[in-house]
């Protein structure tokens, strides 16, 4: 008898070639995230199965299900295929789930060959009597609080507890995108978003000292930190931006402010996806909250990118977008208040609906590639560890 | 590094690291053991509290080893509330008292208490006869702090003391004077005091120790209970490195006859310093400089975002709090500057920088240009803010 850990993933219609290099990429990232032993980790019939060191299921159990593209995982229990281990280790997984409280259940069986003298059915219904005898649990097989599962092959096993993952794709089997990260609430998540499709983000800060002070900059570094819980170590790009916002502010138009900076933000940030081999840039925007984020601004914003800008939370809510940071753990974080309420570079009375023409003649009185180059000759690229524990 | 954060915390002083290293190695025992090694450490712990009730000129069992400023000015107020007969349940403070004093007061104001602040001058001071006007026989605590931290109000305890005694039966009277330690003579608070808060950190000493004086009489209920340690008043086995530390900070303290004058000297020359370089864009917030607290120098720059500047001289090696939030960190409104009477903008544009005894005077005309020089290169971006 042994514990080991089920997984459960996989894409409605994801077949073939491609599921092969799902699967693959998928027990590589569990690999990762959990630090097993790779001969402990199997995967058959389109499952996963760990098998960690003694006293390591918990741990890893965690770890597992925040792997993108986990769909689920459960604590299993393997036994000899013979029908006293299998009641032994039905046992033992139904006092545990009935300890914690679940007060109906119901057994569900499958058996793989014909080589087990019993049938799925009669597996079931024995087993179940078994337990509710034993156990003194009454059965109930419409509504049940818990289930007992039994899958029978050359081994048999069992589980009950189904713990969610968060699904999706597993990490970078969608290439990389720069993450424009602020420390506010949205950016995480739109990274969150983009590495559950197996986006990699690679998030990008920036620093306006002293104007953001770095106490923000210690708050972006713990976000990132938390969605590396996620993903694996993440490198953080800072850019100092004081120049260029400085320079802006000084020679162009004080409405088209934030338009400028954000143009310059995706100029710098599509430079270091050329180092880093993206493909696009994520951003946290999202529909009209605020006056640079109407389709007229982010237009005139994309029109200085040279790719594509990504929006994961374009037409969520904001409700919606606070409860998923909750989460995934970044929210407690982007809330902490700091100083940085002397925002110099806000323009008192923003455009809202820029035209593209107005702001091209704004920007054709600006070194805009000597700005560019500047910036990126003193971006410091760190890389961030997950949270211990 | 110039490092003008004194009322934040300070460096400790060699000797009180040395002291405290002796607990943690070789005399590391429990106060409360039998043998030998506790005995010690018993030892240790009394010969501190002698020599700080000494240099405090008050009774050793009159002191009370606490976590530091913030506890000991919770069991003054917790721990004397406790016992206050029902009809006299009301407590008196000032506006710009540290939150380690108005949290638990507003804590008993959630517990049927009546909290009222005294009215103030603009310089911070309380209103002698504001206060007469608030004292009626049902006052049953007033608190006051002797040095205020954030801009340096001096409190005159002495006529505060006097008035009380007008009313029968008196109001005990709590005086945090943690800022107030080496910096002006606490003899007032200890005269007229019934309850006095110092702490560890603000003196060269360690953080997360500090010392509750309380006159013999003051009903006090224990906050912590436990093992029964000082007097029953605190539990917990003793922070012996802590105490230890505090002692030796004690000791090293000279003594200052009103206040000490060789720092406010210094002080004075960072004004004036600063004067030079900023003109009268550099405007002093709380009392004038001359007056206050010799290590305290609240200015706000007009047209500078405090927090924007802590940043940037940071950046220079000058170390310097916001002078209007008690957290720097935080987003806080100027509370002690609204207190004051001032507009938002002197608080948000409010840094606080404080002297110790170690600060060099080349170091406060260096901080002074290098304020000025900061001034001037951020000017040009914050005036489109205006
Ligand atoms: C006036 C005043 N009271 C209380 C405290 C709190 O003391 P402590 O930091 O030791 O808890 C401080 C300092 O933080 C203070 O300046």
């Amino acid at each position: 008898m042994r514990q080991g850990i089920l997984v459960r993933y996989g894409e409605v219609g994801l077949k073939g070639q491609l599921r092969g290099h799902f699967e693959k990429a998928l027990q590589k990232e569990i690999l990762r995230a959990t630090g097993v032993d790779p001969r402990a980790v199997r995967r058959t019939s389109g499952r996963i199965w760990i098998w960690p060191e003694e006293g390591k299921i918990p741990e890893v159990l965690r770890a597992v299900t925040r792997v993108f593209g986990v769909v689920s995982a459960s604590p299993v229990l393997e036994v000899e295929a013979e029908w006293e281990a299998i009641l032994q280790g039905a046992l033992r997984v139904a006092q545990r789930v009935r300890a914690r409280g679940a007060r109906t259940f119901k057994v569900e069986a499958r058996r793989s060959g014909k080589s087990f003298p019993m049938t799925s059915p009669e597996i079931a219904r024995e087993a179940g009597g078994v337990l509710a005898r034993e156990l003194h649990w009454p059965v109930d097989i419409h509504a049940p609080e818990a289930t007992v599962t039994i899958e029978v092959r050359e081994k048999a096993y069992v589980f009950s507890e189904v713990v969610p993952g968060p699904g999706g794709l597993p990490q970078g089997t969608g290439g990389k995108g720069m993450l424009l990260l602020s420390g506010g609430i949205d950016s995480p998540v739109a990274g969150w978003l983009a590495a559950r499709r197996g986006l990699f983000p690679i998030p990008v800060y920036f620093h306006t000292p002293p104007f953001t002070t770095v106490w923000s900059w210690e708050k972006v570094k713990d976000i990132v930190e938390v969605l590396a819980g996620w993903m694996g170590p993440l490198p953080l790009y800072t850019v100092p931006f004081t120049a260029i916002s400085q320079g802006i502010f000084a020679k162009g138009p004080e409405r088209l402010g934030t338009i400028l900076m954000r143009r310059f933000m995706v100029r710098v940030a599509g430079k270091l996806a050329e180092r880093e081999g993206a493909g696009a840039l994520i951003t946290g925007e999202n529909l009209g909250q605020v006056a640079s984020q109407t389709l007229e601004s982010m237009a005139a914003v994309e029109e200085a990118s040279p790719l594509m800008i990504l929006r994961p939370l374009l037409t969520w809510d904001k409700a919606e977008i606070t409860a998923k940071a909750r989460e995934i753990g970044t929210y407690p974080i982007s809330i902490r208040p700091y100083l940085d309420c002397c925002n110099v570079f806000l323009p008192r009375h923003p455009v809202t609906r820029p035209s593209l023409e107005e702001v091209l003649r704004a920007e054709a009185q600006l070194p805009v590639a000597d700005w560019v180059e500047e910036a990126l000759q003193q971006v410091e690229r760190k890389e961030i560890a997950p949270p211990l524990g | 590094m110039i490092y003008l954060d004194n009322a934040a915390t300070t460096r400790p002083h060699p000797d009180v690291v040395a002291a405290m290293e002796k607990t943690l190695t070789v005399a590391f025992g429990n106060p409360s053991s039998a043998h030998g090694l506790g005995m010690e450490a018993y030892r240790l712990v009394e010969e501190a509290r002698k020599r700080i009730a000494l240099t405090l000129g008050v009774e050793r069992q009159e002191l009370i080893f606490t976590s530091g400023g913030t506890e000991a000015n919770n069991l003054a107020l917790l721990g004397t509330a406790q016992n206050a007969p029902p009809k006299r349940r009301r407590i008196l403070t000032l506006a710009i008292e540290h939150d380690s004093v108005l949290q638990p007061l507003a804590h008993l104001e959630r517990h049927g208490f009546a909290v009222e602040m005294i009215p103030l001058h603009p310089d911070g001071r309380f209103r002698p006869e504001g206060l007469r006007a608030l004292l009626t026989p049902d006052v049953f605590l007033v608190s006051m702090g002797l040095v205020n931290n954030e801009v340096g109000t001096w409190q005159d305890v002495e006529t505060a003391g006097q008035i009380l005694q007008e009313v029968e039966p008196k109001p005990l009277f709590h005086i945090d004077a943690i800022q107030a330690w080496g910096k002006v003579s606490l003899r007032p608070a200890f005269r007229y005091g019934d309850l006095v808060s110092l702490s560890g950190h603000k003196i060269h000493g360690p953080k997360g120790v500090g010392v509750l004086w309380k006159r013999p009489g003051v009903v006090l209920t224990p906050l912590l209970f436990g093992g029964g340690q000082e007097a029953g008043l605190r539990s917990g086995t003793e922070n012996v490195p802590g105490i230890l530390g505090l002692g030796k900070a004690a000791e090293l303290l000279t003594e200052v006859e009103s206040r000490d004058e060789d720092l406010l000297a210094r002080k004075m020359i960072l004004w004036e310093e600063t004067q030079k370089h900023l003109g009268d864009r550099a405007a002093v917030n709380g009392p004038s400089p001359e007056e206050g607290a010799p290590h305290i120098l609240n200015i706000s720059v007009a047209g500078m975002g405090g927090s924007v500047l802590v940043e940037a001289l940071s950046q220079k090696g000058v170390l310097l709090s916001t002078g209007s939030a008690c957290s720097t960190r935080h987003m806080q409104s100027g509370r002690v500057h609204r207190a004051l009477g001032l507009p938002p903008e002197r608080g948000a544009s409010a840094l606080r920088l404080s002297l110790s005894r170690d600060t060099a005077v080349e170091d406060l005309k260096e901080a002074a240009r290098i304020l000025g020089e900061t001034v001037r290169e951020l000017g040009p971006i914050m005036r489109r803010r205006r």
